[in-house]
């Protein structure tokens, strides 16, 4: 499988370089921006879905200059074999989650390492009675044009009945060619941790990543090593 | 322990040796009538670490950055108080030191250290009318020159320098060599030409959307 993944490059709020990853930066203190982003899986091999479309929409704002507060509504389309009607699609969930970078953002006294904790909580909407918490730790680290990032994320649906536990782990690299534009590759997996073993997926593929002004956009294509066909998103944001 | 009490004992002579710049600095516009304008004289040669005590502080007041020049020594640092009662957001995209201090408002302040030499300019990104400007000097041999255009720097060390005179608005600063000789003062007059208030774009490299003739 393969992953493309379209990033900005110098920084601003969340953005990331990569397209399964978070990214290690924040916004500045006050400061906004509208963060999406696209995901398209395909032919994946679990029992509940075989096909799933994504598009998550997210304000972030900048509580301070490490700190930041996204309220993210996830919006999803999913075929299902054999179910009747075979698609649908549903307001997914809704949540808040915090964005904490754990070191300066100034370009002079930030350090190569750069660590950023996420942690978010999602309502399902069509589950009326789980909560979906979900966190990441993840480290970048920039030398030059050279940036790479490993993402350790963990998401749960938790409700009275059931509990049901992933994590997503994933890293990448990326390079700036030329001025604001950067390619790279990145691998992102989704595994689980109890008796839905046989929807583990991985995708190994390029990315890429773009900004300009106050927009960026990242993108990646990952092509399927394991349990699915492919999957790819696309992120974008633009800062206010 | 010898090579201490040394080098304090050189260093004691070089501040007892250190003598004075003088001189007066003249500025024009463009058609050669005098203006009345903010400048700061250095003197470029000697290397000094930046004293921790001394924070420059540059205002947000009425809309301006007051003033809107100040000089730092390479490693020091600049305080940004804003005294509006309404946001700002202080940014520079400077190579030399770029920044984003995000938005604060009324009794916040936040700091910048500035570790490298350079011209660094300041901008809000909300006001567009606001600018200021940073020298980044490499010692403390600096100055703001007087209302009635003069201008002394004490302890400079005897030695062959250059003595620069800059302003905001200048088409460039100017310059002098200048010889300190021990127990001698030197004086140097300087004459600068200040023009337009130059456009500059907001953070994101894009022009502002209500930007008229609001430049000073």
């Amino acid at each position: 499988m393969a992953l493309l993944v379209v990033a900005p490059a110098t920084a601003h709020a969340g953005r990331t370089f990569y397209g399964w990853l978070y990214g290690t930066e924040v916004m500045p203190e006050r400061g906004a921006e509208i963060q999406t982003w696209v995901s398209d899986e395909s032919d994946l091999k679990d029992e509940g879905h075989a096909d799933e479309t994504s598009w998550l929409v997210q304000p972030a704002i900048g509580i301070t200059d490490q700190l930041e507060l996204v309220l993210p509504v996830d919006f999803v389309w999913t075929k299902v074999p054999g179910a009747m009607p075979p698609a649908r699609t549903a307001l997914d969930s809704y949540g808040a989650e915090i964005r904490y970078r754990m070191v300066s953002q100034d370009p002079v006294d930030a350090p190569p390492l750069a660590p950023l904790v996420r942690l978010a909580v999602k309502r399902l909407v069509t589950e009326r009675e789980t909560l979906q918490p979900e966190g990441d730790v993840v480290v970048s680290y920039q030398q030059d044009r050279f940036h790479g990032l490993v993402d350790l994320g963990f998401v749960g649906d938790i409700s009275q009945d059931t509990q049901h536990f992933e994590i997503h782990p994933g890293g990448g690299v990326s390079i700036e060619t030329v001025p604001q534009l950067r390619f790279g590759a990145e691998v992102f997996a989704e595994i689980m941790l109890d008796d839905h073993a046989g929807s583990d997926w991985v995708v190994v593929g390029p990315n890429m990543a773009w900004s300009h002004g106050r927009s960026w956009l990242s993108a990646s294509f990952g092509i399927g090593v394991y349990n699915i066909k492919d999957a790819g998103r696309l992120q974008w944001g633009i800062a206010f | 322990m010898g090579h201490r009490v040394l080098a304090i004992v050189l260093a004691l002579a070089g501040v007892a040796r250190a003598e004075r710049v003088t001189g007066k600095l003249t500025i024009t516009d463009a058609d050669g009538k005098p203006v009345s304008a903010d400048a700061i004289v250095y003197v470029v040669g000697p290397i000094e670490a930046a004293d921790p005590k001394d924070v420059p502080k540059i205002t947000q007041k009425d809309r301006r950055f007051v003033p809107d020049l100040v000089a730092v020594t390479a490693g020091g640092s600049v305080a940004f108080p804003n005294a509006d009662s309404f946001l700002h957001n202080v940014f520079s995209q400077s190579p030399e030191r770029k920044f984003d201090l995000g938005s604060f408002r009324k009794g916040e302040s936040k700091d910048k250290d500035f570790p490298k030499p350079g011209v660094v300019d300041v901008y809000c990104n909300i006001h567009p009318e606001m600018a200021a400007t940073i020298l980044v000097l490499p010692n403390r041999l600096h100055t703001h020159v007087k209302p009635d255009g003069t201008f002394e720097i004490d302890r400079v060390p005897p030695g062959h320098w250059t003595v620069v005179a800059y302003t905001r608005r200048a088409q460039r600063p100017v310059s002098a060599p200048i010889q300190v000789g021990a127990g001698q003062d030197a004086t140097v007059n300087l004459a600068l030409v200040r023009g337009a208030e130059a456009e500059h774009l907001n953070k994101y490299g894009e022009k502002y959307h209500d930007a008229g003739n609001t430049y000073r």
